[in-house]
């Protein structure tokens, strides 16, 4: 087992209520989730509210093999979300994650704070996966709020 | 939003097949998964220990409301148990965490380690609060031993 704790700290320029809806709608997520244009992320099915979970399904586009369970434990619109994600692939746990995402407005438009917790299952390249993951995420998601403004 | 990791390790007399059991038996856990002295544990919707399945406990204790605590189990081995916990009074959430236990023979027993991401979402005393429970209960895991 190893573990790490991780936080992301961002300011987008958009208003709180629309990173709230790319943050926690599973067709938004599905645009960013994937770290790379290279990999894809498609939602299996969604039950967004507290103890919900969702399915989804990522990896490289031609072999989408990981299997991602999401389970939603505390909701308040638009401030914050808890929630945790465990990754299997073969019919093994790779890790799972408790994931808090913070926003909160700022004169630029918000500001957004992602705590991650992860625990590997198996060798602990798998949290410097879960970093690059989220890293490579965020950064599609910097394109996509940059996207919205241009469109605007 | 108030976050903390805690961890704590302990070399136990006991085998990790009796420290898995005490971790996967509802009954058990009943006794030893208290945060403190006062408080009662009963389980309330007990489950199969694994993997997707959702447990649930009312934790009672006189001048304190009562919580619901919903466990839900993500990873079950002889070697590891991993589970994330929510606090509810009266359907609110107050808190969340997400543990990790392993079980790893020595020659005296097992060494214990267990980790466990807080998130607090009524601040910080709430965390300190969840803190202190979670200390107690560890506590109280390794005499059950």
């Amino acid at each position: 087992m190893t573990t790490d704790t991780f936080t992301f700290d961002r300011a987008f320029a958009a208003t709180a209520d629309r990173m709230w809806h790319l943050l926690t709608a599973p067709e938004a997520r599905e645009i960013w989730g994937a770290p790379s244009d290279e990999t894809v992320l498609e939602t299996l099915s969604s039950d967004f509210r507290v103890g919900g979970t969702e399915r989804h399904r990522c990896g490289p586009r031609d072999n989408p093999e990981f299997e991602v369970t999401t389970r939603w434990y505390n909701i308040d619109a638009p401030k914050t979300v808890t929630f945790t994600e465990t990754i299997n692939a073969g019919g093994a746990t790779l890790g799972t994650s408790l994931v808090t995402y913070a926003l909160q407005s700022s004169d630029t438009g918000t500001d957004v704070s992602i705590t991650v917790a992860v625990v590997s299952f198996v060798d602990p390249e798998m949290v410097a996966d879960f970093r690059q993951g989220w890293e490579g995420g965020l950064a599609q998601l910097d394109k996509l709020v940059a996207s919205d403004a241009v469109a605007a | 939003m108030d976050t903390e990791t805690l961890t704590f390790t302990r070399e136990v007399a006991a085998s990790p097949a009796r420290m898995f059991e005490l971790y996967t038996d509802s009954d058990a856990r009943q006794i030893w998964n208290s945060p403190g002295e006062g408080f009662t544990v009963t389980v309330t919707h007990p489950a199969a220990t694994a993997p997707g399945v959702r447990e649930s406990a009312l934790v009672t204790a006189a001048d304190e409301p009562d919580t619901v605590v919903h466990t839900d189990w993500t990873t079950v081995t002889p070697e590891a148990v991993a589970y994330a916990e929510t606090l509810e009074v009266e359907g609110a959430p107050l808190a969340s965490s997400f543990a990790c236990a392993t079980f790893e023979a020595t020659d005296g027993g097992t060494k214990l380690t267990l980790q466990i991401s807080l998130v607090s979402f009524e601040g910080p005393e709430m965390l300190e609060g969840y803190k202190m429970g979670c200390t107690a209960a560890f506590d109280a895991l390794v005499a059950a031993a």
